[in-house]
């Protein structure tokens, strides 16, 4: 890509981040209802765990304030991904169920990346990043860390890369199978694993929820890499997920536009 | 009674012809159950009991739970009257000779039971092993009165949510934090008898734990004849008193719906 073509894609960009946020000044109320909803399934999450930690001292080995630091993690896996593509996946979705998907396809910029900026969501997402943040420096105020800041970011992103390609695949399902809803609501409710680290897995389901839905690594490997340091095999599990998926996504992606059908739009 | 026979009918047939979303339902279903298995089995390690729970029991109390909240279909209700007073929908219902909530109720229900079924049989299996104490007809009968005024709690308590929209159109907000409230004081995270002393006091003056704990006690012999008797008494005024609120908030909440060009 050249200077005009990277051009092109800023501006671009920065269009669509102005539009959401006039879009986010129109609608408070959507705004708040975010707002309530996240903190909601925090404050629940936390209490679930308080509750929990009143009848035992450890989780596979890990104790309450190291919990808490894996749940604040898995908070900022999906406001990562969700502060720069918001519902993309969901939209995208939409996009192919009504046959609407033309309006991006006919842009004279990559269809995929239109779709994934198109829903900017990062002013929504502060003030659950913000509390997902107390979580997290409550725990490690009251842990000791033996990891890497540096290699914890890294990893993070990475994991949040993952979690996104997922629910990105299971969209692109849709060009085949057009009621995916309900596939990404039993992601959703597997997602509530990784809450908990990988210890509480049993050794005949472990390689499921490690290779096939990496469930089990997405927030557990950032938050070893923090708390103990580098695994050699956690980060080979992370960058094996992100490869395989981004390459699922690359290929679904590509045969299901030979697969698109528009509604004549 | 018969026409909403007919829409139980008519919607379950129209499930039935999505194979596919019904098997994905009840994969959905399975999995948020899965996470809590997996979790307190890890847990178990750690302690041989917990309160009166034991691995058994508490897997056992997260089935029925589960299944419970399933049938209960919670927040449906809610989301389906938003959505009537939103788009203006609901003078479709008005005009025609059908009481919209009950409606509503049975339209949810029928969405529901296709995905209820296997679990169900699966439960009803796994109680020969775990639980053959339940299978007495007396337990089996208030059980089943329980679930049935348990699903109508739930089902007025969602409408008297969803008569917000009347006044204010988006209740998405209020409607998750009143979930997740929901959750807590109904006992379907957690076993009620092991929040604490302070939280099982205001549950007992609150009409949530009729929802589910107490359904699922009567499931797992934690309370005797008497106490069940007692329950769905309980039950039953809550009902009573729902229904007498779901009435009042109506009357005023119809004065402020508005629909254009329906």
């Amino acid at each position: 890509m050249n200077l005009s073509g990277f051009k092109k894609y800023e501006t671009y960009y920065i269009n669509t981040i102005k539009m959401n946020i006039m879009s986010l000044i129109e609608y408070r109320t959507d705004f708040t209802t975010v707002i309530l909803g996240t903190y909601g399934y925090m404050l629940l999450a936390l209490f679930f765990l308080n509750i929990l930690f009143k009848n035992i001292n450890s989780l596979g080995g890990w104790t309450y304030y190291q919990i808490m630091i894996l749940f604040s993690i898995t908070q900022f896996l999906y406001y990562i991904f969700w502060s720069f593509t918001g519902g993309a996946a969901g939209f995208l979705t939409n996009l192919i169920n009504r046959g609407e998907l033309d309006k991006f396809l006919i842009k004279p910029i990559n269809t995929v990346f239109s779709i994934c900026t198109n829903q900017f969501a990062l002013f929504t997402t502060l003030p659950s990043f913000l509390f997902a943040f107390v979580i997290f420096y409550t725990g490690v105020k009251n842990v000791s860390i033996e990891g890497s800041y540096i290699l914890f970011i890294i990893s993070l992103i990475i994991s949040s890369v993952i979690l996104y390609l997922n629910y990105f695949t299971i969209s692109i399902i849709t060009f085949w199978w057009e009621d995916t809803g309900q596939m990404h609501s039993v992601f959703n409710n597997l997602l509530d694993l990784q809450n908990y680290p990988l210890e509480i897995y049993p050794k005949l389901i472990k390689p499921l929820f490690v290779t096939l839905i990496p469930i089990a690594i997405i927030a557990y490997a950032p938050f070893y890499f923090l708390l103990r340091g580098f695994s050699l095999e956690l980060f080979a599990y992370q960058i094996t997920a992100l490869t395989t998926f981004l390459i699922i996504a690359i290929l679904l992606w590509k045969n299901g536009l030979k697969n698109y059908s528009s509604a004549s739009s | 009674m018969n026409k909403y026979i007919a829409v139980y009918k008519a919607n379950f047939m129209d499930n039935l012809a999505y194979p596919a979303r019904i098997l994905s339902g009840t994969l959905g279903n399975s999995a948020a159950l899965l996470v809590y298995i997996l979790l307190w089995i890890a847990v178990f390690k750690e302690k041989e009991s917990i309160g009166d729970y034991t691995l058994k029991s508490m897997i056992l109390y997260y089935m029925v739970t589960y299944l419970v909240r399933n049938l209960t279909v919670s927040g449906s209700s809610a989301r389906l009257l938003q959505k009537s007073v939103r788009e203006g929908t609901l003078s479709i219902f008005l005009q025609k000779p059908i009481i919209f909530n009950l409606y509503f109720l049975v339209k949810s229900l029928s969405d529901k039971f296709a995905s209820f079924v296997l679990p169900a049989i699966i439960l009803l299996l796994v109680t020969i092993k775990w639980n053959p104490e339940f299978y007495k007809l007396s337990t089996v009968l208030i059980f089943t009165i329980s679930l049935i005024l348990g699903v109508l709690i739930n089902h007025l308590i969602y409408t008297l949510l969803g008569m917000i929209s009347f006044w204010t159109i988006n209740i998405n907000g209020a409607r998750s934090i009143f979930g997740r409230v929901t959750d807590i004081l109904s006992g379907s995270v957690f076993p009620l008898d092991l929040l604490g002393k302070t939280l099982i006091n205001i549950s007992k003056y609150l009409p949530f734990k009729f929802m589910h704990f107490s359904i699922v006690s009567i499931y797992l012999g934690k309370v005797s004849f008497d106490q069940a008797l007692e329950n769905i008494l309980i039950q039953v005024t809550w009902i009573t008193i729902l229904a007498i609120l779901y009435k009042f908030i109506y009357q005023k909440g119809i004065k402020q719906y508005e629909s254009v060009g329906i």
